[in-house]
């Protein structure tokens, strides 16, 4: 169990035509569960590499426990690590492949071949390919190697876990199954994961603390809640969330935001606190969340906006519909009953408390006196 | 089954008929023609095999002699009487050493041009490729005034450190690009899990080009069995490899084509008994990944 | 990385065994070829001459020959034994899949030494006694002795070469054949391709590194030539079959005169390591064009 630590992490690749990571710097606590969120080629698979020692970082330091490892060799930082091109040992079997990491000769003395096969059947079992023990990798399926990948890196008990979108490749329900086991094994053991995911939902979902990483930088970090409720940019704010945030470009009049003509919005005492001074000819995005919106009939007078309904996307118990208006596109998460009919006029509503505003030139958030 | 093959041909029309004679020709064609090609691989070195049995002037009638009594005069005056069977040994001495030697310190050096960053990589690579490009008259004098110093002429050390010379380069080249096709990640998982750069090596990476190193190896080892020139500069009568001792059998007053067919038939023999007893692993190797340059 | 010294750990062994066996020799052959040695003067005892044995080289007709011989039999035969190696690698990996003793029966020919191939060759084409030299004889086709004539001696080592090499290009072509991958085929299939258009777009592509590798070795190997020329025509009839290695034995063994053998193993290292880099590159542009055509 250990604390990591990442400070001021840069790497370039192909001789610094790409920079992979611009300046990252992070903190994972003892036993915590860390998420690192991002889209693919953001960097999250080198940040991975860096700290398993696989890579060696340009600069910055990596500290386990406050010990500085940047330059220590993988075998004697003590991270297990389960990658996301799974690479298997292809000569070995399943079971062979569990097996390894255990063989050590770290370990030479803490297992022997009967404690080493009770715990790679055991979890093998947890990981439901216990009967593929024997297999070797050519003959699973993605998923199954992708568990096979996880279980090699759970087998032991390190000082952490690095696992790089570990479940990724699996379909849906297992997913879902498995989301649910590692939370559950993390918790039990207490040893420290950093976790990789393209996914928003496996990451606020999994995550204590959390980072949104984007193009080798970190965008934000903080709880899953704090990210969720003040996203610090743009970006964050329509990656963490399904569907996307919806941003809107308007105006600042008097105390109101202006879009276009279609909507005048009269602001909350904090909001115009923090606008204040804000050059009125800038514009300001206001971000607002599709669950947080409520259709309203046409002419109601709470009616904050005024659209078209167009595409519905059901997902069940809810639904995503997508309104336009003069060009704008509007989505809002409702429960499926509520769902208007296709090209039907309706009105939208929302409060003020639950926007958020954001600089246009710099896309970031303008915080308010209650963030 | 008899009722269905009965019902097969009430069942086929004369157009059906013709193509699955088309296609029974056709297989035929072809494993006539398979048989060709072997007999084509086979049949010079059975015929060199059958020299080895006959007289003078049997070999040396115009007139092909298609039946003859078998004499083993020549096996026996080149291998016995001559005593050349030692030299098949010495070409085993030699190919063994040298391919050894080379696989040994090759295939890490492989690995590494492979794997780290070595500073003037591929400037290195092509010197390497150099060595194994220059004739070996080019190296047999230097090696020779160099042995001559070192007092190795005449020992086993003469000719192994010589076929070294185009051994080691051919060794690296080809072990590279067996590691090339191997993802890094592989050795990542290996180092992570626990091991160092040297465990991972012999544990997650060793195991997966072992038949490429015993195709390397056999390769190796026919071009060691083959080379002439160092054999026959760099050695004395005690040491020389078989192939190069052949031309001591062409003398001025005519060649010994029996003793020659004799001996190079049998001196033949172990290498294609190697091959023979790791041909799977050979075409294995082969064919594992994408050979790449 | 702490780890980037013991990097060297693993060059050391043979960089240690290069030391010894390339470049002592290589620095042994730079002093000698600034120094006179002769069979035949008796005033030549290793004195320092400068450059007077590499204005000799330069200035060798006879030099500028062997490079035209080897170029004459290095780009036939090469293209020859790629051409039939893979004719029969095609025909013959079906087979040798259900009887794999194939390949050591193909690789025979390769194992009975280039020396005893050429031998072999001398005794054929002989017009007196040599089966084929009597047939080529009696037919009309060659009239003169096959070894012996300006025109034919050439093409004759090429012959011999092929018989020995081909089943090499064929046995690492057929290895690949079978180690083909089976999804592409069964996508052309699905495609409705005809086994011409299978061959060009699929098999070619995927079996393009083989070949490429096949033939590399092939031409490294090729310009060593030397042992198959010394048995058959030792160079001749007067120099045209005199290979760039059979010139350099001439003087270096024959001659003996160890100062311009130096100073030639110093032009031809230079040679070589400027044609090894082309051809390498030129090898990774192939296959990567092989391979971007798939």
């Amino acid at each position: 169990m250990a604390k990591i630590t990442i400070q001021n992490l840069c790497k370039q690749y192909k001789n610094g035509e790409v920079q992979a990571l611009k300046d990252i710097s992070l903190e994972c606590r003892d036993g915590g569960f860390f998420c690192l969120l991002g889209p693919a080629g953001a960097g999250k698979t080198t940040t991975i590499k860096l700290l398993a020692g696989i890579e060696a970082a340009d600069s910055g330091r990596i500290l386990l426990d406050d010990v500085d490892i940047t330059d220590q060799m993988p075998m004697h930082r003590d991270l297990a690590v389960a990658f996301e091109t799974y690479a298997l040992y292809p000569q070995r079997t399943v079971r062979q492949n569990l097996a390894f990491p255990l063989q050590s000769p770290l370990r030479k003395n803490e297992w022997t071949p009967e404690t080493m096969e009770q715990r790679v059947v055991e979890i093998a079992n947890l990981l439901g390919i216990g009967e593929l023990l024997d297999r070797l990798p050519r003959q699973l399926s993605g998923g199954q190697r992708q568990r096979v990948a996880l279980g090699r890196a759970l087998v032991r008990k390190p000082k952490a876990y690095l696992l790089d979108e570990p479940i990724a490749h699996l379909d849906a329900k297992l997913r879902h199954r498995m989301r649910g086991e590692l939370k559950r094994i993390q918790m039990e053991l207490g040893i420290t994961t950093i976790y990789t995911t393209p996914d928003q939902l496996e990451a606020l979902s999994l995550a204590d603390t959390m980072a949104v990483i984007n193009n080798g930088r970190i965008e934000q970090s903080g709880t899953p809640a704090e990210i969720y409720r003040r996203p610090a940019n743009v970006f964050v704010a329509r990656f963490v969330g399904d569907p996307p945030m919806n941003i809107l470009t308007t105006h600042l009049v008097g105390d109101e935001l202006a879009l276009n003509s279609l909507m005048r919005l009269k602001l909350s005492e904090p909001f115009r606190r923090a606008l204040s001074g804000y050059p009125p000819e800038k514009p300001v995005l206001l971000g607002i969340r599709p669950k947080d919106m409520r259709l309203t009939p046409p002419d109601a007078p709470q009616a904050k906006l005024h659209a078209e309904s167009g595409h519905i996307q059901v997902l069940g118990e809810t639904s995503v519909v997508t309104l336009s208006s003069d060009g704008l596109e509007i989505r809002l998460k409702l429960a499926t009953q509520q769902a208007p009919r296709r090209g039907e006029r309706v009105g939208v509503d929302f409060s003020i408390e639950d926007c958020h505003l954001f600089d246009a030139h710099s896309q970031n958030r303008i915080a308010t006196e209650n963030d | 089954m008899n009722a269905e093959t009965t019902q097969e041909t009430i069942v086929l029309d004369a157009r059906q008929r013709r193509i699955l004679l088309g296609r029974r020709l056709m297989r035929w064609l072809y494993y006539l023609l398979t048989a060709l090609i072997v007999m084509l691989f086979l049949f010079p070195w059975l015929w060199v095999f059958s020299l080895g049995f006959k007289t003078r002037s049997e070999i040396l009638s115009p007139t092909i002699v298609w039946i003859w009594k078998p004499t083993l005069v020549n096996f026996y005056e080149v291998l016995i009487a001559k005593g050349y069977w030692r030299l098949i040994i010495n070409s085993l001495i030699v190919a063994v050493s040298t391919v050894t030697l080379c696989i040994v310190i090759g295939v890490p050096t492989a690995y590494a041009f492979s794997r780290f960053p070595i500073p003037g990589k591929e400037s290195w690579f092509y010197m390497i490729l150099t060595f194994r490009m220059a004739p070996a008259v080019v190296l047999a004098l230097p090696l020779y005034i160099l042995f001559a110093r070192a007092k190795l002429l005449g020992t086993y050390f003469a000719p192994i450190l010589a076929h070294c010379t185009f051994t080691l380069p051919f060794v690296i080249w080809l072990m590279r690009s067996f590691f090339d096709d191997i993802p890094k990640e592989i050795d990542a998982a290996a180092m992570t899990d626990g091991y160092s750069r040297a465990g991972a090596f012999f544990h997650a990476i060793l195991p997966l080009v072992k038949s490429g190193i015993v195709a390397v190896a056999l390769f190796s080892i026919i071009f060691s069995w083959n080379e002439f020139l160092y054999g026959l500069i760099l050695t004395s009568d005690a040491t020389r490899p078989v192939a190069s001792q052949i031309p001591s059998l062409i003398r001025p007053h005519g060649t010994l084509w029996g003793e020659v067919c004799a001996l190079a038939t049998t001196a033949s023999l172990p290498v294609a008994f190697l091959i023979f007893a790791l041909q799977r692993q050979l075409v294995r190797g082969l064919s594992f990944g994408a050979v790449k340059g | 990385m702490s780890s980037k010294r013991y990097i060297w750990w693993w060059v050391l062994p043979a960089a240690l065994l290069f030391l010894i066996i390339i470049l002592l020799p290589f620095i042994t052959a730079l002093t000698y070829s600034f120094r006179a040695f002769s069979f035949t003067d008796s005033t030549a005892t290793g004195q320092f001459i400068g450059i007077e044995n590499y204005r000799k080289l330069v200035f060798d007709q006879d030099f500028y020959n062997s490079f035209k011989v080897t170029f004459l039999y290095m780009v036939p035969s090469i293209l020859i034994q790629g051409a039939l190696g893979l004719g029969i690698a095609l025909l013959i990996s079906r087979a040798v899949q259900r009887a794999r003793i194939l390949i050591p029966i193909m690789l025979l020919p390769t194992l009975l030494t280039p020396v005893v191939i050429g031998l072999v060759g001398v005794l054929t084409l002989n017009p007196d006694f040599g089966v084929i030299g009597i047939w080529l004889n009696r037919s009309g086709l060659i009239k003169e002795a096959v070894l012996g004539s300006y025109k034919w001696a050439l093409p004759a080592i090429i012959a011999v070469d092929t018989y020995q090499w081909t089943p090499f290009v064929a046995v690492i072509l057929t290895a690949g054949l079978l180690g083909l991958p089976k999804e592409p085929y069964e996508a052309a299939q699905v495609d409705g391709a005809n086994p011409v258009q299978t061959f060009f777009r699929v098999t070619m592509p995927l079996l393009w590194p083989y070949f490429v590798v096949a033939m590399l070795i092939r031409v490294i190997d090729a310009f060593r030539i030397f042992d198959i020329i010394w048995v058959m025509t030792r160079g001749g009839p007067g120099t045209v079959t005199e290979a760039v290695a059979v010139y350099a034995y001439r003087h270096t063994f024959r001659y003996w005169d160890m100062g311009y053998g130096s100073a030639l193993i110093m032009v031809l290292f230079v040679f070589i390591s400027i044609m090894v880099e082309y051809l390498y590159k030129a090898l990774q542009k192939w296959q990567g064009a092989g391979g971007s055509s798939a």
